[in-house]
């Protein structure tokens, strides 16, 4: 086949989803783009001039920096929760094997398999005061136990573990992928020279998942930060992010350019996220020649690690 | 159109006039991002005849395959299959066969309708296609496997199972990619016998690539060494292996000795050249004989060298090393200056290391080869 | 030791918020009650006859049928195109068709609302559409990628020079051996689709409600057991759908490398 023809039929194959990929992913950013720089008016939602007065206003204000501060905050401790809890879990997978590993794996897919609406709904059951399970349980244990009526529905600590119920799946699924590349026979040359289980832990299993760490932080944290199901409920109007402002700003205040500057923030944030990881893994992997115990297929490439 | 489908109903074997070339490839070019695969290649293959394509991974000649099935668009040159050029003409209507190097059974569907695709593409009427497809399981030794479906079959019966699809369309012409090279050593041995026997049998016209050398003289009719994309030599099998042309097929066809010799003495249709001191050998078959003095490089093959233990003073060299290989020793023998190779059967006692030995060969054995 | 054990309490943290959302709808009491009073599976037959969760897993099923339908039929023919064809911008075109992963869905669900109700499709099945589709497309294309890959070509070649037509090859050959990739797609494209609130609670209007939007709104105004019993409705369409794409697949690997949902 001739390269014109070649070059004519990839592009007849290309162009429908070149058009949806407009239509609903180009045009819609552009649009973003477009209103965070408009000016916000009641009566027809946003008109010119051209300013970027909503960027200076979101950083000036005290209650949207204040939105800003608490995602970032929010989505550090619930990566911090996902590792910790994670890694022995992703751990324990690459050891299971058989049945065991199959009802492991569907219970470790199944927050990300289920709406979100259903979670958020399970969680507001788990939280509520009194009633909730959190609240029955702590109830009955003598330190914190007698007052229940401190419930974890609307605060940030109860939002920061739904959100970990929520992302410790994406946490598991790339240290799993990580650890599983990690050959056998290092641990094995590591045993041979001497090193204890834990010593060869320590030094050869976790220095080599360290890009696993890595990715699945960044993952789990730009999920966090822009998940909306779970802090609109879990949250509510008490402990906002910046999704649930965007939110509100877009569907009830009609504010576009207020929802539009939040989300671009929110976009911005993430990209940064990603980029400066993309810099810390390539860099870790030159430095220590490593890539022959983590191929690159094991780690998910910038443009693959899905928010 | 009517006309030409009823024609490839039938197939066109039956009806192509025996002898006579089928293929015939005329100045063939290939270039594939800057690198040239083919370069000018000629070739000719008769009705009836086996031609193996043979040479090392990148030579061309898969590509030469590929051209004639129509896979791959020459930059240049005409390739005629029956008379006709097929410059343009899409494979799906060349009327070829194939068997390709990995097993491509349709896993999708059972032996039978593996075997009967080609026939419904061709609209052959039910009746006929269960005859046809039985007789052709028949022919490659898998009647009764026809439910099965490949992942049910072992590599060797899947390779059969290629052929019989292959072959049942009766094309004009058989295409072989090194459609043995997966199976092992032994399988391999049984099915080139059987793919010859069905070869004659069947009076197909098959053109065979392999980069194995032994497969190809034990198969074929003809011979044709492939290298950078030129044909190296053309020939049938004993003329390539007794007096390969140039270096490249001497050194490919294996054990055979290529040493630099002076001619001393110079005549019609022989030489006489001096490989070490105290060594002048004679050489028959010499079609331009070069001048007494300029250098020529000569082939032996290593069965051909003899040696005998002699004094040291008529010696021409010492054995350096005996390796046992099974059926024959290997003598590496050492020379005033360089080395030489003398395979012996085994069965009396090999020639000791070291000892100093004499070397006696017939001038018919010897060749020139090309520079 | 440790591993295994901090591994089964992690695992109870993840089964824990399912069994509440299942126990909640088995009470015998009007209001949620976690353990449950009494059994009874009244409440799913309460769900199962309310008009909206009727009308809401309606107009879920049509979005993600289209959807499905139409993210496997533009994978399959982007997917074929960089596989099979050479061709200027045919790295740029790959990364391009992930980005939509790159982009937190909160982000982009708000760009659609903006896009949308300037080309007057906010509110409809068509908005809904567009904006599962985009989502879903990185997921079909990887799950095509990987089985066109593996569709050795000499198969085709084969087909060919037995005297088959391109087309008849596509049909007979290529689509067949390919088939659980486009499953796969297909299957996945529904779920995101069926599931996905983040993108519907933009793009939905008054008579476009999907199911999960349905039992969000519920969870803000009328928490109750037939609404638990609605969500262990949800979650079980939703595992019967993924054992099916499991059979396929293997669930893990599909959904190993990314967001979904």
């Amino acid at each position: 086949m001739t390269p014109r023809l070649q070059h004519r039929r990839a592009l007849l194959l290309i162009v429908p989803s070149a058009i949806v990929f407009v239509i609903g992913f180009v045009v819609p950013l552009a649009y973003m783009v477009r209103y965070s720089l408009l000016h916000y008016s009641p009566s027809s939602v946003a008109e010119p001039p051209v300013t970027l007065s909503n960027y200076l206003s979101f950083f000036k204000d005290d209650y949207t920096r204040g939105i800003l501060i608490r995602t970032l905050r929010v989505a550090f401790f619930t990566t911090l929760a996902a590792l910790v809890l994670g890694y022995p879990l992703a751990y324990y997978l690459t050891r299971a094997r058989g049945a065991v590993k199959r009802v492991v794996i569907v219970i470790v897919l199944s927050p990300m398999l289920i709406s979100s609406a259903v979670l958020a709904f399970a969680w507001l059951e788990l939280l509520a005061p009194s009633t909730g399970l959190v609240a029955q349980a702590t109830s009955k244990l003598p330190l914190i136990g007698s007052d229940s009526s401190t419930s974890l529905l609307y605060t940030e600590r109860g939002l920061v573990l739904a959100l970990t119920y929520e992302t410790l799946v994406f946490m598991v699924i790339t240290l799993h992928a990580s650890l599983e590349t990690i050959d056998r026979i290092h641990l094995r040359a590591a045993a041979v020279l001497g090193a204890r289980p834990s010593s060869a832990f320590v030094r050869v299993t976790l220095p080599l998942s360290l890009p696993g760490i890595f990715s699945g932080c960044v993952l789990v944290f730009s999920i966090a930060a822009s998940s909306l199901l779970i802090p609109l409920v879990v949250g509510a109007g008490r402990v906002p992010m910046l999704a649930t402002y965007a939110y509100s700003q877009n569907t009830t205040t009609l504010n576009w350019p207020a929802g539009a500057t939040a989300g671009l923030v929110l976009l911005v944030v993430t990209l940064v996220l990603l980029f400066g990881f993309t810099l810390v893994v390539s860099r870790m992997r030159r430095g220590t020649r490593r890539p022959a115990a983590v191929p690159q297929s094991a780690q998910p490439a910038p443009e693959e690690v899905a928010v | 159109m009517h006309a030409l489908r009823e024609r490839l109903r039938r197939g066109r074997a039956q009806e192509a006039p025996a002898g006579g070339a089928a293929i015939e490839l005329q100045g063939i070019r290939k270039r594939y991002e800057g690198a040239q695969v083919l370069e000018s290649v000629d070739l000719t293959v008769q009705r009836g005849e086996f031609v193996c394509l043979l040479g090392p991974s990148g030579c061309g000649k898969t590509t030469t395959l590929n051209v004639i099935a129509g896979f791959v668009e020459p930059d240049s040159g005409t390739m005629l299959l029956d008379g006709r050029r097929m410059d343009g003409t899409p494979p799906h209507r060349r009327h070829l066969g194939m068997v390709f190097q990995r097993y491509t059974l349709f896993p999708h569907m059972t032996m039978f309708d593996n075997v009967a695709f080609g026939l419904r593409i061709r609209r052959v009427p039910r009746a006929e296609i269960q005859e046809r497809v039985e007789e052709s399981l028949a022919l490659v030794g898998l009647s009764g496997l026809g439910r099965r479906y490949a992942s049910e079959l072992s590599g060797g019966q899947q390779q059969r199972a290629a052929l019989a699809r292959a072959l049942v369309v009766k094309p004009s012409v058989l295409l072989y990619d090194e459609p043995l090279s997966s199976l092992d050593a032994l399988l391999r041995r049984e099915m080139q016998v059987e793919l010859r026997r069905i070869h004659e049998e069947q009076g197909l016209t098959s053109i065979y690539v392999t980069h194995d050398q032994e497969e190809a003289l034990v198969m074929s009719d003809r011979i044709v060494v492939l290298h950078d994309g030129r044909i190296e030599q053309d020939a049938p099998p004993e003329a390539v292996y007794r007096r390969p042309r140039t270096r490249f097929v001497a050194e490919f066809l294996g054990d055979c000795n290529i040493l630099t010799a002076v001619v001393v003495q110079s005549e019609r249709g022989a030489i006489r050249a001096e490989i070490a001191p105290g060594w002048t050998v004679t050489v028959g078959g010499v079609d331009v004989p070069p001048a007494p003095g300029s250098l020529v490089t000569l082939g032996i093959r290593e069965e051909h060298v003899g040696i005998e233990p002699v004094a040291a003073e008529a010696s021409v060299g010492t054995v350096r090393n005996v390796i046992y290989r099974g059926s024959s020793w290997r003598y590496y023998v050492g020379l005033h200056t360089g080395e030489i190779r003398a395979t012996h059967v085994a069965g009396a006692a090999a020639i000791a290391a070291g000892e100093a030995v004499a070397l006696t060969t017939r001038p018919e054995h010897w060749f020139v080869l090309e520079s | 030791m440790f591993v295994r054990l901090t591994s089964y309490a992690v695992l109870g943290f993840l089964i824990i918020p399912l069994l509440v959302v299942l126990l909640a709808a088995l009470t015998t009491t009007s209001y949620i009650a976690v353990p449950p009073e009494g059994i009874t599976l009244h409440w799913f037959v309460d769900a199962l006859t309310d008009e909206g969760f009727r009308d809401g897993a309606t107009v879920s099923f049509i979005v993600a049928a289209i959807t499905a339908l139409l993210t496997t039929a533009l994978a399959l023919s982007f997917v074929w195109a960089v596989e099979r064809y050479r061709f200027p911008g045919r790295s740029v075109v790959t990364t391009l068709s992930l980005a939509p992963l790159t982009v937190p869905i909160i982000v982009l669900a708000i760009g659609l609302l903006f896009a949308m109700s300037e080309i007057g499709v906010a509110g409809t099945i068509t908005g809904l559409v567009i904006g599962h589709t985009v989502i879903s497309f990185p997921y079909a294309v990887r799950a095509i990628s990987s089985s066109i890959a593996g569709l050795d070509q000499d198969v085709e070649r084969a087909a060919s020079i037995l005297g088959a037509p391109p087309l008849r090859v596509l049909l007979r050959v290529s689509l067949p051996l390919i088939a659980p990739g486009l499953t796969a797609a297909a299957l996945f494209a529904f779920l995101v689709s069926y599931n996905n609130v983040t993108i519907s609670i933009f793009l939905a209007g008054p008579t476009t409600q999907t199911l999960p939007l349905v039992i969000f709104n519920e969870t803000y105004t009328s928490v109750s057991p037939s609404l638990a019993a609605m969500a262990t409705l949800l979650v079980a369409a939703t595992i019967a759908l993924v054992a099916a794409l499991d059979r396929k697949l293997g669930v893990y690997s599909a959904l190993s490398r990314g967001r979904a949902l």
